[in-house]
Parts: structure tokens; C-alpha cells; sequence
């Protein structure tokens, strides 16, 4: 088993490595394959996501609409004075946002396991390695956080953009804003 | 402020990289403590053998965790987090301390290299925070994008969390032995299990029912009213009326709403000093606070609880790095892989399972569990599998 692990963790290795050595300069290719790691991370931790949130989606479905039930009508107590049907009501909401919460948090883990693995590998893979222009004084997470955040940035932003624009309006909050009371 | 949405959150990561950048510089304190550990082969030593197997942190004869394992135990949490809920975070904290073997193992030095054993049990406190607050963070994260907040009680609130999350991790950072931990942890458990346990009785559950009922008359009194009826605008939305040290008032659709400031900064404080100090997420107590509280409506306390909750985070991130606690990312991650892996799975199976007898379980668990820590931290007496 042991040796199983090994061999897959050499070939793991071997893959990620790959884009540092895409350049003969050191530093160019340390950029450049932190680059490609971040994009990389980006794009398959979107993917978990997307595929858990497709699974989710009957059960987040019904949850987003108790809690836009239950805020619905907090909000239509509120318009006609009833301070106890609104403290009802948003009690109601709350509990059923807290499963909802929970739920999240999945996808959330979906979201980043790529790059807790990656940064994991970079530290271990340039432990004690001078990196470009910090030297010693810091470690890969430097270089791949911001490069990680900026690929997840630029990731959403090419999606919304593709997206239809019914979609994009449905999607953008899970929660609509209820029609003001009539 | 006008762009706060993108500068805020820009501006923490900012501040958690500087602390990575200083990370390499902390990392001599895991080095020290296992120097400073006794050499031998008994419980609470260090092994002579310079080729023993390195397991959790790189410990030279510490636990070494199968990874199948490791994954799947993280899918039960995951199926927990999309089935039951919050309690995955209670089960992930039970991987780490009990399954996997690091409780016993950092308990182990307790008197032969208590400095080690401390440093052991903040990286435990530290996993279990980053695998449940994280991803609470980050689902917060999308709330705090609608700008649906009430600013100045994010901030009253985001300020008392900075304070407690900080507070909690410099003052038992490298402190806490695991027993202690341990014994906070279950009595943390034990209060949630007697909190699902109410709620299941008909006190707890008459209470729902009165909610419920008042929702359900008011909405059935609402459909007989002809529509048509007109509202001031002017009173549609939140309105901050008045902010001062001692009151701040608003009006949502109308209606009259004021706080006094100090409250969410001193409950920002408590909520987020035990999170950090237990090493869970936080959310799920800042919003009943916020909604019970200041009765802040939930399509902003979500909003306002967010910010509160990515603060907190960022602070005890932060905090634990500066402290020099050891971290295991790659655990992490894999772990992080099993939780999307079993909240992938839990829709898929839970139609297979009542919700009331899930809850009995996990009541049940609750209960053990958070009884077993409480007396094995505190009373040194130890149930069959805790």
C-alpha cells in the first residue's frame, strides 16, 4: 500500500513540476509554474464546486426558498407594523439559513482543496530553496496566493460573462431581494 | 469605501500574506520543542533513532495517519455538513483528536515536554479551525458580496471579533495543554448536544410551533387583504437614523429598529474568543445573536454576520502563524477533498435516512462525545473510544 503511494505521489510530483521547467530561466520558471498551479487550482476547484453545487441544487433550492419565504413575510410584517409575526417570521429564517450554512460549506471545500494540496506540495518542494526576490525570507504561499485569488478573480469573471444573462441574474444572489410590499 | 466590497477582503489577504511571508521565520518553534522533548522509547519521548518514521508535523515517532483513512473520515464530516449540518465541525474536531490519534499522542507530554505538547495541541485547534471556519468564511463570503449589511454594526461587530478571535489565540497560543482543550471541547459538545436535545422537546419545539403558527395566520391574513394598498416609499429599506457610541437606530420598511453599539462589540468579543479558543467557525452563533439581539432582520444579518466571520478568520489565521504553530496542509487539503467528496455524496443518500432520527443520533453522539472529552480532559477518566 505504502508503495502504491509513493508511486502515485511521484507522479503527482513529476506533474506539477512540469510547468517550472517550461523555461531554462530559474526564476521565469518558478513564476511561470506558479502560475499555471494557480490556474489550475482555479479551474478544478470551480469544477468540484460547480459539480457539488449541482448536486446540492434540489436541497439548496428548497432551502433558499424557506428562507425567501420566511423573509418574505418578515418583510410584509414589518410593512404592516406586526412586530411579533416579524420576530416569528425571522426566527424562522434563521434556522433555516443555518442548514443552508452548513451546506455551503461543502462546496466551499470543494472550492479550495486543490490549492491547500498544491501549497502543501510547493512547501514542501521548494523547503530551503532561495525563491525569486524574497530569497529565504518566505515561502511559495507568497507567490501562490495572490497569483491563486487573481486566477479565481478573473475565472468568475470570464463565467458571468459567458453566462446567460437570465442565468446571471438568477445566480447572482441566492437569496433575491423580495419585491417591496404592496 | 464606495469600491469596500473588493478593498476589504483584497486588504485581509494582504495582511494574511505578509504573515505567510513571515512564516519560514516561525517555523524553528516545532524544532525547539521537539529538541528540548526527552529521548527514549516510552510514551512522551522522543525516539533516539535519527530514521524513525516521521508522522503528524514531522515528529520523529509521531502518529502516522493512512490517508485512505484520513479521506474517510473527512467524507463522513462532509456527509454530516450536507445531511445534518454544523455538527461536521464537532466530528472533524473528533478525527483529529481521537481517530486519527494526535489527542493521546500531544497528551503523552504532558509532563515529559509540555512545550511540545502545546504546540501539538494549537496545530490540532488550528486544523480543526481552518477545515470548519474556512469554509464557513468563504460560503460567508458570497453574503457579504450583496452589500446586504448594516455598516455601522459591522463594524461594532467585526471590531469586537478582531479583539476576541486575537485575544483568545495570544492568550492560549502555546498555553494549552490538550487535556485542558480537550475538556473545553466537550463541554462545548455537551452544551450543543443539550441545546439539539431541547429543541426536540415539546418546550423547544412549542416554541417553533408559536412561530410558525404567527407566520401562518399573518400570511393567511394577508392573502384576504385586496392588494393595491400603497406604501410610502420613503420607507421601503434600511435607514440608519441615528449612530452614537450608546445608540444606534434604524428603520427597515418603516419600522423603528435601535441597538445599543456596545452589545454585538462585547458579544463580537465572547462569540469570537470562543470560537477561536475551541478552534471552530462562529457563524452559527453570531447570527441568532445578531437576529435575537438586535433583532436585525436575516437578509442583513447574514450580510453583517459575514464580515464578522471573515475577520475572525483572517485574525486567528494570522495570530496562530505569528505564534509558530505548525500546520499540516497537506492533511488539510486532503481532508478539504474528502469533505466536497462526502457533501457530494450526502444529498444522494439522505433520502435513505429520517431526518428525526439523525438528529436523535448525532443527539446521542453529541452527548458521548462531549461527555467523554469533558471527563477524560478534565477528570482523567477515559469512556471506550474517546
Amino acid at each position: 500500500m505504502n508503495d502504491f503511494f509513493l508511486q502515485a505521489f511521484l507522479v503527482i510530483d513529476a506533474i506539477l513540476v512540469a510547468p517550472f521547467r517550461w523555461f531554462a530561466n530559474a526564476q521565469a520558471g518558478f513564476v511561470c509554474g506558479m502560475a499555471v498551479l494557480a490556474i489550475a487550482c482555479a479551474l478544478l476547484g470551480r469544477a468540484c464546486a460547480a459539480g457539488v453545487a449541482r448536486v446540492h441544487r434540489t436541497k439548496r433550492e428548497r432551502q433558499d426558498a424557506e428562507i425567501r419565504r420566511h423573509q418574505d413575510l418578515s418583510f410584509s410584517a414589518l410593512a404592516a407594523k406586526d412586530r411579533e409575526t416579524y420576530l416569528a417570521a425571522n426566527h424562522l429564517a434563521q434556522e433555516a439559513y443555518g442548514n443552508s450554512m452548513a451546506l455551503a460549506a461543502g462546496r466551499a471545500a470543494a472550492l479550495i482543496w486543490p490549492a491547500l494540496l498544491v501549497l502543501a506540495w510547493a512547501g514542501w518542494r521548494f523547503a530551503d530553496a532561495p525563491l525569486p526576490l524574497v530569497g529565504e525570507s518566505a515561502g511559495p504561499a507568497v507567490f501562490f496566493l495572490p497569483l491563486y485569488i487573481a486566477a479565481l478573480w478573473g475565472l468568475a469573471r470570464v463565467t458571468r460573462a459567458l453566462r446567460p444573462a437570465g442565468d446571471a441574474r438568477a445566480g447572482s444572489d441566492p437569496t433575491h431581494f423580495p419585491p417591496a410590499p404592496k | 469605501m464606495k469600491n469596500w466590497k473588493w478593498t476589504l477582503p483584497v486588504g485581509l489577504l494582504a495582511i494574511v500574506a505578509i504573515a505567510l511571508w513571515f512564516e519560514p521565520a516561525f517555523a524553528d518553534k516545532l524544532s525547539d520543542a521537539i529538541a528540548k522533548a526527552p529521548v527514549g522509547a516510552e510514551p512522551g519521548q522522543i525516539p533516539a533513532d535519527p530514521n524513525a518514521v516521521k508522522g503528524f508535523l514531522g515528529i520523529p515517532g509521531s502518529p502516522v495517519v493512512n490517508p485512505i483513512l484520513a479521506f474517510c473520515w473527512a467524507v463522513w464530516v462532509g456527509w454530516i455538513f450536507s445531511t445534518v449540518g454544523a455538527f461536521g465541525g464537532v466530528m472533524s474536531g473528533v478525527g483529529h483528536m481521537s481517530v486519527f490519534g494526535f489527542g493521546s499522542y500531544a497528551g503523552s507530554f504532558k509532563k515529559t515536554a509540555p512545550e511540545l505538547g502545546k504546540v501539538i495541541t494549537d496545530s490540532i485547534k488550528a486544523s480543526n479551525q481552518f477545515l470548519v471556519g474556512l469554509s464557513a468564511a468563504i460560503s460567508s463570503f458570497n453574503y457579504l458580496k450583496m452589500k446586504r449589511l448594516v455598516l455601522p454594526l459591522a463594524i461594532t461587530l467585526g471590531l469586537g471579533s478582531l479583539i476576541g478571535a486575537w485575544l483568545a489565540q495570544e492568550l492560549s497560543a502555546g498555553k494549552l495543554d490538550f487535556k485542558s482543550y480537550q475538556g473545553y471541547f466537550g463541554l462545548f459538545v455537551l452544551l450543543l448536544g443539550c441545546w439539539l436535545f431541547y429543541e426536540t422537546t415539546p418546550a423547544g419545539q412549542s416554541k417553533k410551533q408559536t412561530a410558525k403558527k404567527a407566520a401562518q395566520a399573518f400570511e393567511a391574513a394577508a392573502k384576504k387583504i385586496k392588494c393595491g394598498e400603497s406604501v410610502d416609499a420613503s420607507c421601503d429599506g434600511l435607514h440608519i437614523t441615528q449612530f452614537t457610541l450608546s445608540k444606534c437606530a434604524f428603520t427597515f420598511y418603516g419600522v423603528p429598529f435601535q441597538f445599543n453599539p456596545l452589545i454585538p462589540f462585547l458579544g463580537g468579543i465572547v462569540i469570537s474568543a470562543v470560537a477561536a479558543f475551541l478552534g471552530v467557525g462562529g457563524g452559527f452563533l453570531l447570527v441568532p445573536f445578531l437576529t435575537s439581539v438586535t433583532q436585525l432582520p436575516m437578509y442583513l444579518a447574514a450580510g453583517t454576520s459575514a464580515l464578522a466571520v471573515l475577520v475572525s478568520m483572517v485574525t486567528s489565521i494570522i495570530t496562530l502563524l505569528s505564534k509558530g504553530t505548525p500546520i499540516e496542509w497537506h492533511f488539510i487539503g486532503l481532508e478539504m477533498l474528502g469533505i466536497a467528496v462526502g457533501s457530494f455524496v450526502g444529498p444522494m443518500t439522505s433520502k435513505y435516512f429520517s431526518d428525526v432520527w439523525l438528529k436523535r443520533l448525532f443527539i446521542v453522539l453529541s452527548a458521548y462525545v462531549g461527555i467523554g472529552y469533558l471527563l477524560a480532559g478534565f477528570f482523567n477518566f477515559k469512556l471506550p473510544g474517546i
